[in-house]
């Protein structure tokens, strides 16, 4: 294996040992499992930037040229039967990633290349990994020396290909399917971190390969700055499009962090059910039940039985908040009571859902502040409350996770926590189980 | 929401608030660049040359002008700082050299900063050895619990203070003839003193860690292409304030100090400049400015090195991350602090004449980053076709070209004399 900033400046020798030139760059295609070498740029005598296959390439060497010993690239041919190009708009080359910012999809963090490690990969020759760090940057300086003073903290620090994702596609990127795009793979949450240390066209560029549900969570869990990057950088249709499809609380969360002007405007343009819906959320005073409330959840009628019930969660199949209780409500949705899944499972089939709920049901309002849903929460061990409005009908629900959010002190929530991942390795394509 | 019914609430508020919100990164920036060391080198100009050297300041804000429109714009068309796009374009060596540059300036200058909160405050009659601590840990407490939002608007409210130069110039008086004079027949003498006074006067007021500060300002005010004519009236206002800002300090400090041939060692000798304004108070007035504008300009300059650096190399920065999270910026921040401030403390350390070179290292480094701007923002790569036209080039490259010159003949002299000697 070997570093692109070695590489850099050799001699390119034909088969006869006559110079064709110095190496220059390298051209790689990034597919599904490598990123392989596929040509080498040399500068010619005419200080052309030229380019040739890297089949041509017999060997990389250590010689000794005047006094020092230094690397060379021998090519299988003779200079008469190389046939050089010019390189196109749309090729990719190894020093375009040098020196840019890329995505450490691992560290989930924006990283600076300093250099490329290159090597081969079942018989390719590929870029293996990309080098940040103190220690490559000393060596691209010429320092490397230095690192041999210093303490192990000055060690390489590599990561590799496969866990890179880069900021700047080209043309031929365009054809996203067949290379992977790896920060799907990252938590929405995750996603919002990253986007905070890149500039707002990175933003744009990585928030438009994001699905539909991944777009939400990573607007509403992102900072401030990164939300206004995004909105004032897509179309007004687009965020229409985005937030008619999802619950109206969440669309609520996101209208609540743009200009009222622009707030305006998206209603206008949104479906009237869906709009209604969002505009009595946006009513609600700040920091009530009301405001940060589900607006999805479940809830039976009065004269369902529990079989019915069951059948029902086994349809929609919902998150584990949501399973554990299920409201009761009468044919204008006035609340009646509550079931607990336990109560579900062992009360028989035909039992009517009257006969099983709770009647008492502990539920806030939604003008309830939110400090006092915390408390109700912390005091009766609950982790999902009812929201009510004046009339008892049933609006929504708050889990102990939503206010968790709210209540928590402002800059505990812009440290990242780092949770340890048990992270699935793939080597070569084989992909081994995580440890237990 | 909240902020919003506040000020519903309270109209004078809101034209507050609407004032302040205007404020763009050119005006801001144009506020910062009087610190200490503007303050100072435009007083020294007056006090020394009298009005010999008002001329300077029409290149100078042309320039001004040019090279700040050329930050907004790539801000603008990039979003990406100036720290990066070096890096991204230039590799690693010539970043590595640039920023050696401007930490080894940025040291100069936040010793500036201080050497301001040194001598205002011996107005009062404390000595620097109290002064310039305490001064640093008012930094320190601002840097790590401040807002900085709240510390830019306190501080910009209180640079109106320097509009009593303008007063105080009128007031004293000073001979229109001779000014108007000044400026259509321009003086050159080329003693190092005079080159350097030059340098000082471009070098504080074009100086390159403020180049670096436009250029993020602009990319955090989020202001998209569209809204260009916008920023750049924003630069265009910021640069006339600063200038005219120089403008009377000179013309206040000629009028006053010239005259009568005082001579500036200290900061209390530059604030009789503010007599005819302030009476008895001058000394006060002008401590008072002096004190601010460096006690903010030494908040931000280590700060906003470091970030830059950083930004440059690939380290992590910020104040919101821990100790171990960003060592390279915080070990970065502090250090140009403690050189900062160990230059100042050093017993006798002619404060006065370490602010003027300290301007001078700055309009050396000037023509390095300009250069690899002016390669920047022609490239059509990096800045698709909102290149440079043809006026901005010409005055790119021939300040370039003269601040070199200006330079060579300031340094290379000292250094050939010796060997000239052996020839005799």
């Amino acid at each position: 294996m070997v570093f692109f900033s070695e590489l850099k400046g050799r001699l390119v020798y034909d088969s006869n040992k006559k110079t064709l030139g110095s190496l220059n760059d390298l051209v790689f295609v990034d597919g599904e499992k490598y990123a392989e070498i596929t040509h080498i740029v040399y500068i010619d005598e005419n200080k052309y930037r030229k380019k040739i296959p890297f089949s041509l390439v017999n060997e990389l060497k250590e010689e000794k040229i005047a006094n020092s010993h230094s690397l060379v690239l021998n090519l299988n041919q003779p200079k008469e039967k190389i046939i050089p190009f010019f390189i196109k708009e749309d090729d990719v080359l190894v020093g375009d990633i040098l020196d840019k910012q890329v995505v450490d999809i691992d560290g989930i963090k924006v990283v600076r290349v300093n250099d490329v490690l290159l090597g081969k990969v079942d018989r390719n020759f590929c870029v293996v990994a990309v080098a940040v760090g103190t220690h490559s940057l000393l060596r691209r300086l010429g320092l490397e020396k230095v690192t041999k003073i210093s303490p192990k903290s000055v060690r390489e620090h590599i990561i590799p290909w496969e866990s890179v994702e880069r900021l700047e596609p080209k043309l031929h990127d365009l054809h996203l399917k067949i290379q992977k795009n790896k920060i799907a793979d990252l938590h929405p949450e995750d996603i919002a971190d990253v986007m905070e240390d890149l500039s707002f066209n990175e933003r744009v560029l990585i928030f438009n390969t994001l699905n539909k549900q991944q777009a939400i969570r990573t607007l509403i869990g992102a900072e401030p700055d990164v939300q206004n990057s995004v909105f004032k950088n897509i179309k007004v249709d687009r965020v229409v499009n985005l937030l008619e499809d999802i619950p109206a609380d969440q669309a609520a969360d996101i209208l609540s962090m743009m200009s009222p002007a622009k707030v305006k405007d998206i209603l206008l343009k949104m479906r009237l059910e869906s709009s209604s819906k969002v505009k009595s959320i946006l009513n609600y005073p700040e920091e009530s039940a009301g405001a940060i409330m589900d607006t999805s959840f479940i809830s039976v009628p009065d004269f369902y039985t529990a079989q019915e019930t069951i059948d029902l969660l086994r349809k929609i199949a919902p998150s584990s908040e949501k399973i554990y209780h299920i409201y009761v409500v009468d044919n204008q949705n006035h609340l009646q009571g509550v079931l607990s899944i336990r109560g579900l499972l062992t009360a028989l089939p035909e039992t009517k859902v009257s006969d099983i709920m709770k009647k008492e049901v502990i539920h806030v309002k939604t003008s309830t502040p939110q400090e006092d849903i915390a408390k109700a929460i912390a005091k009766y061990d609950l982790f999902v409350l009812p929201v009510v409005n004046d009339e008892n009908i049933l609006r929504g629900i708050v889990t102990a996770d939503n206010i968790l959010t709210e209540i928590m002190p402002k800059d505990w929530r812009r440290h990242k926590y780092m949770p340890h991942k048990i992270k699935k390795k793939r080597r070569n394509g084989i992909q081994q189980t995580p440890k237990a | 929401m909240k902020l919003i019914d506040k000020i519903k609430e309270n109209p004078r508020l809101a034209g507050l608030i609407m004032f302040l919100s205007i404020l763009g990164p050119g005006i801001i920036t144009g506020s910062v660049d009087n610190d200490a060391g503007g303050i100072t080198t435009y007083s020294v100009a007056g006090a020394v040359y009298g009005y010999k050297l008002l001329w300077t300041l029409i290149p100078t804000f042309i320039i001004l002008v040019v090279v700040q429109e050329m930050n907004a714009r790539m801000g603008l068309v990039t979003g990406k700082g100036l720290a990066d796009l070096i890096r991204e374009n230039f590799g690693v060596r010539i970043t590595f050299f640039i920023f050696v540059g401007l930490i080894i300036a940025d040291i100069g200058n936040t010793a500036t900063e201080f050497a301001g909160v040194a001598g205002s405050m011996m107005v009062f009659g404390i000595s620097k050895y109290i002064s310039v601590p305490l001064a640093a840990i008012a930094v320190w407490i601002l840097v790590v619990k401040g807002d900085y939002k709240i510390t830019e608007k306190i501080f910009l409210f209180f640079s109106i203070c320097l509009l009593s130069y303008i007063v105080s110039a009128v007031l004293a008086k000073p001979d229109w003839h001779q000014i108007g004079n000044a400026f259509l027949s321009p003086a050159m003498h080329f003693d190092k003193d005079y080159l350097a006074m030059i340098l000082g006067i471009v070098g504080t007021t074009i100086a390159p860690w403020m180049q670096f500060y436009m250029q993020s300002a602009v990319i955090e005010k989020r202001i998209k292409i569209g809204e260009y004519k916008f920023a750049l009236l924003d630069v265009i206002i910021g640069c006339v304030a600063t200038v005219v800002v120089a403008f009377f300090i000179i013309v206040a400090c000629a009028a006053t100090l010239h005259v009568n041939g005082i001579v500036i060692n200290e900061a209390k000798d530059a604030a009789v400049a503010l007599k005819p304004f302030a009476g008895a108070f001058a000394s006060y007035v002008f401590a008072f400015a002096l004190f601010i504008a460096s006690v903010f300009s030494a908040t931000i300059l280590p700060l906003a090195t470091a970030f830059y650096v950083c930004e440059a190399f690939g380290f992590e920065a910020g104040i919101n991350k821990k100790l171990h999270e960003a060592l390279q910026f915080y070990a970065l921040f502090t250090s140009i602090m403690l050189i900062a401030i160990v230059i100042i403390l050093i017993p006798n350390a002619p404060l006065i004449t370490i602010t003027i070179w300290s301007q001078v290292i700055n309009a050396m480094l000037l023509p390095v980053v300009l250069m690899s701007m002016i390669l920047m923002v022609n490239n059509k790569k990096i800045m698709g076709k909102y290149v440079n036209n043809k006026f901005q080039n010409a005055v790119g490259w021939s300040t370039t070209v003269i601040l070199i010159i200006l330079t060579a003949m300031l340094i290379i002299p000292p250094i050939i004399s010796p060997f000239l000697g052996l020839f005799k």
